[in-house]
C-alpha cells in the first residue's frame, strides 16, 4: 500500500531534521497509529506521504490505487474547509475538485454525510457549527472521494469526549470497510484504541513500530515495589547500580526498577529481597503506551 | 477543455474542476457582505461626492460664480464704468466704509474685494503712470483658479476703461478712432474656449470621477480576495487542495474569473451612478456616447491588472492583516499618484509625469480616452498593453509563491 524507506526532511538547511530516516510499510486495511508529542514530526510525515512535500533523502512508494486521483485523502489538523459555505456545499466543492460528477458526486456526498452523522446540519453554514461537527465535516471531506488510504492528522483535537468517541467509532467503521488509515495523534488512548500497529515518533525519528502487544512486551518491563521502609542511602545506591532502580517512581513510597526483556520478574523480586528489602506489594509490566513512550523518550507524551 | 499552466508548461485543468472552484468562489464572495460593500458602495459614494465637489474645477466659466464686492474711493464715471465691466457679483454685502470690505473678507462672506483708489480716473489717461489704482484683495481660501480668472476679468475691464479714457482725451482724432467710444463690454471681441468637439465629450467632474473611482474600486478587490485566499492558506484548505492535485493554474483561474465578473458589474453600476444618480443631485450627467467595445476592453485590462495585483499581495502576505494593510495602502498610493484622488490636470507638470508609474493612471487615462475622446481599441493599445503586462507579472509572482510549500 505504502512504503517509506529512510525518508528524511528538514525545513531549512540549518534546521534539525524534522523527519529523520523514517522507514515504514503500510499494509492494506490496517490502521497505523502514529503516536508522538506536538512537534515530533507527525504532520511533516503526513505532508511527505501526501505529496505536499518531497523527501530530501529516501523514497516513498505508493501503490497505484493510492497514487491515483482520489486514491488517498489527507484530513489535516486544521478545519480545512470554507466557513461561509454549508457542510453540503463544502462536500460538493471537494467532490467537484476530485472530478466527481452528477449522481456519483451526490451519492458520495450522501455517504460521507451519513458516515459522519452530519445529516441534521448538512445545510448549515459551517461557521455556525460546533467544534465537534467541524471535525466530523473535516473527516467527511476526506471520505467524499472514497479513498483507499486516509491520512488523519490529529482528527480529534479540541472536541468533547462524546464527539471524540463518535469520531473513533467512525474510524473503526472505516477499517471494517477495508480502508487503510494512518492515525496521527498525541492522545495515546486513542491510538491504543483504534490502531492495529503503532509507531512512536519523536524528534522526527520513528523510535519503534509494531503491534500493540509487540510494543508492550518488547520494551523493557518496569517493576514497582512497595517496601516497609525506604532503603538506606548505601542500599539505594547499590540498587540503582545493580538492579536498575529509577530515580523517580510513579507514586510516593514506591521504588521503580527496569527489568530487562527475558528476565523473570520472580527472579528479580527474590534478588531484591536478598538485598534486605521488605517488599509488601509490587506491580510490573508495561500497562500502556505511555510507559512504552516514557521508556523510549524519557519524557511523558504531554511534556 | 484545457488551459496552459504558465509555469510548468503542462496543459492541465479539467473544466469541471475549474467550474467547481469558480462556483465556490462565487458562493464565498456573495456571502462576504463587507467585501461587497467595499467593492460597490464605496466607489458609488466617492463618485457622488467627488463629482459634486470638483464640479467647478472642471468648468471653464467659473468666474461667473465669484462672490465679490468693491470700495470705490474715486467716485468717478470711469470707476463706475470699470465696475460695470466686471462679472456680476454673486452676493450682496453692504459696504459703507473701507473696513466693511475687510470684515466681509475675513468672515468669508466675499471671496474678492476690489478697492479703487482716489485718482483712478486721472491715472487712466496718464501714460506715465505706473502706480496701481486698483487692488484686489482675496479671501485666503479662494481657489487659485478663481483668482486667476477674476484677475483676467479685472485686467480686461481696466484695459477697456483705459482705452476709452485715452480716446476721450484725443480731441482731433479721426472718426475711426473715435468710434472706439461706442465700444461696450458686450461688443468687445472675446475669446471662446470649447472642448466639446463633434463626436467628443467634455471633461466634466463626472467624466473624471466615474473612471477614477471605478479604477480605484476595481483595485480594491484586493480586500475580499486576499481575505478569502489567506483564510484558505491559514486553515490548511490550500494544502488540502494541493494534496488533491489541484494545480496552481486552476486555483488562479478559479479566482480570476469570479472577480473579473465583479469588476464588470462594478463598471456597469458606476456608469449608472454617473449617468442617472449624479444629475439628480445637481451634477452633470455622464456622457456615454462612447465605443462600448473599447470600454469593455479597458475594463477587462484594468480588471486583470487589479486581480493580478490582489493575488500577488494575497500570495505573498502571511496574514489577512498584512494583506489588507499592504493592499489598502498600495491602492491609496496608486490612487494618489495616478490622478484618482487629485485630478491629473491640476497637478504640476513634473507630478503629471510621475503619475505614469501607477497602474491606476494607465487605467484612468484609458477610461478618460474612452469617455472624453471617444477612443477606440486601436487608440488604447498603450494603456491596455501596460495593464496586461502588469497583470502577467503579478500573476507570475502569485503563481510562484503559491507553489512554494508553506
Amino acid at each position: 500500500m505504502l512504503q517509506l524507506t529512510d525518508v528524511c526532511f528538514r525545513y531549512r538547511t540549518s534546521a534539525p531534521l524534522a523527519v529523520d530516516r523514517v522507514s515504514l510499510h503500510l499494509k492494506p486495511g490496517e490502521i497505523y497509529g502514529l503516536l508522538g508529542p506536538n512537534g515530533a514530526g507527525k504532520t511533516t510525515l503526513m505532508a511527505l506521504i501526501s505529496g505536499l512535500r518531497r523527501p530530501q533523502q529516501g523514497m516513498i512508494q505508493r501503490a497505484s490505487e493510492v497514487a491515483a486521483l482520489g486514491g488517498f485523502a489527507l484530513v489535516p489538523q486544521e478545519y480545512a474547509f470554507y466557513p461561509m459555505l454549508t457542510c453540503r456545499e463544502n462536500l460538493d466543492f471537494f467532490g467537484g475538485v476530485l472530478g466527481l460528477k452528477g449522481i456519483v458526486r451526490r451519492s458520495r456526498m450522501d455517504a460521507a454525510i451519513a458516515a459522519t452523522g452530519l445529516e441534521q446540519v448538512a445545510d448549515k453554514r459551517t461557521s455556525e457549527c460546533s467544534g465537534g461537527l467541524k471535525r466530523r465535516l473535516n473527516l467527511a471531506i476526506g471520505l467524499v472521494g472514497d479513498p483507499r488510504l486516509l491520512l488523519l492528522d490529529e482528527p480529534t483535537v479540541g472536541v468533547d469526549p462524546q464527539s471524540r468517541a463518535f469520531l473513533l467509532g467512525v474510524v473503526q467503521a472505516l477499517r471494517s470497510q477495508g480502508k487503510t488509515i494512518v492515525y496521527a495523534s498525541h492522545y495515546m488512548e486513542e491510538v491504543q484504541q483504534v490502531s492495529d500497529r503503532v509507531g512512536i515518533i519523536d524528534h522526527g525519528r520513528l523510535l519503534c513500530s509494531g503491534t500493540l502487544d509487540e510494543l508492550l512486551t518488547q520494551t523493557q518491563v518496569r517493576l514497582s515495589v512497595r517496601t516497609q521502609q525506604p532503603p538506606a542511602a548505601k542500599l539505594h545506591a547499590r540498587l540503582m547500580e545493580q538492579f536498575g532502580l529509577e530515580t523517580a517512581a510513579d507514586e510516593p513510597g514506591w521504588l521503580s526498577f527496569v527489568v530487562s526483556p527475558g528476565r523473570a520478574v520472580e527472579d528479580v523480586l527474590r534478588d531484591l529481597r536478598a538485598q534486605g528489602l521488605q517488599i509488601t506489594s509490587f506491580q510490573y509490566g508495561c500497562r500502556h503506551l505511555e510507559d512504552v513512550f516514557l521508556k523510549l523518550t524519557h519524557r511523558h507524551l504531554r511534556d | 477543455m484545457f488551459f496552459l499552466n504558465l509555469h510548468t508548461g503542462i496543459f492541465a485543468t479539467d473544466m469541471s474542476v475549474l467550474f467547481s472552484v469558480i462556483k465556490k468562489e462565487l458562493r464565498a464572495m456573495i456571502r462576504d457582505w463587507h467585501g461587497l460593500l467595499v467593492l460597490f458602495a464605496m466607489p458609488a459614494a466617492f463618485i457622488l461626492i467627488m463629482s459634486m465637489a470638483l464640479r467647478d474645477t472642471f468648468k471653464l466659466s467659473v468666474v461667473e460664480k465669484v462672490r465679490w464686492q468693491y470700495w470705490d474711493e474715486d467716485h468717478s464715471a470711469s470707476s463706475l464704468s470699470f465696475l460695470k465691466h466686471l462679472p456680476a457679483a454673486e452676493v450682496a454685502v453692504a459696504v459703507r466704509e473701507r473696513g466693511d470690505l475687510d470684515r466681509a473678507l475675513a468672515a468669508d462672506k466675499i471671496q474678492m474685494g476690489v478697492v479703487i483708489a482716489k485718482g483712478f480716473s486721472k491715472a487712466l489717461t496718464d501714460a506715465e503712470n505706473k502706480e496701481n489704482f486698483v487692488t484686489v484683495w482675496t479671501e485666503p481660501g479662494t481657489p487659485p483658479a478663481l483668482i486667476g480668472a477674476f484677475r483676467a476679468e479685472v485686467a480686461r475691464a481696466l484695459s477697456l476703461e483705459r482705452i476709452t479714457a485715452l480716446v476721450d482725451s484725443l480731441e482731433d482724432a479721426p472718426e475711426e478712432i473715435l468710434a472706439v467710444k461706442k465700444l461696450s463690454d458686450d461688443k468687445l471681441m472675446d475669446l471662446k474656449f470649447r472642448r466639446d468637439r463633434e463626436g467628443m465629450g467634455d471633461l466634466t467632474s463626472v467624466q473624471q470621477s466615474v473612471p477614477a473611482w471605478l479604477v480605484f474600486a476595481m483595485f480594491f478587490v484586493v480586500i475580499p480576495l486576499s481575505t478569502i485566499f489567506i483564510a484558505e492558506k491559514q486553515q490548511g484548505t490550500l494544502s488540502r487542495l494541493r494534496s488533491l492535485q489541484v494545480n496552481t493554474t486552476t486555483l488562479l483561474v478559479g479566482k480570476v474569473v469570479p472577480f473579473y465578473f465583479v469588476n464588470l458589474v462594478q463598471t456597469g453600476l458606476m456608469l449608472v451612478v454617473g449617468r442617472y444618480v449624479v444629475p439628480r443631485l445637481g451634477g452633470d450627467a455622464l456622457q456615454v456616447d462612447i465605443d462600448w467595445f473599447a470600454l469593455w476592453a479597458m475594463a477587462s485590462a484594468v480588471s486583470l491588472a487589479a486581480i493580478g495585483f490582489a493575488l500577488a499581495v494575497a500570495a505573498l502576505a502571511k496574514t489577512t492583516e498584512q494583506a489588507t494593510t499592504v493592499g489598502g495602502v498600495a491602492n491609496i498610493l496608486f490612487g494618489a499618484l495616478g490622478g484618482v484622488m487629485v485630478p491629473k490636470l491640476v497637478m504640476p507638470a513634473a507630478m503629471q509625469s510621475v503619475t505614469m508609474i501607477s497602474p491606476m493612471a494607465w487605467g484612468l487615462n484609458g477610461f478618460i480616452a474612452v469617455f472624453v475622446r471617444s477612443a477606440h481599441v486601436s487608440g488604447l493599445l498603450v494603456p491596455i498593453g501596460l495593464l496586461l503586462a502588469f497583470a502577467a507579472f503579478c500573476l507570475a509572482v502569485a503563481s510562484w509563491r503559491i507553489r512554494q510549500p508553506e
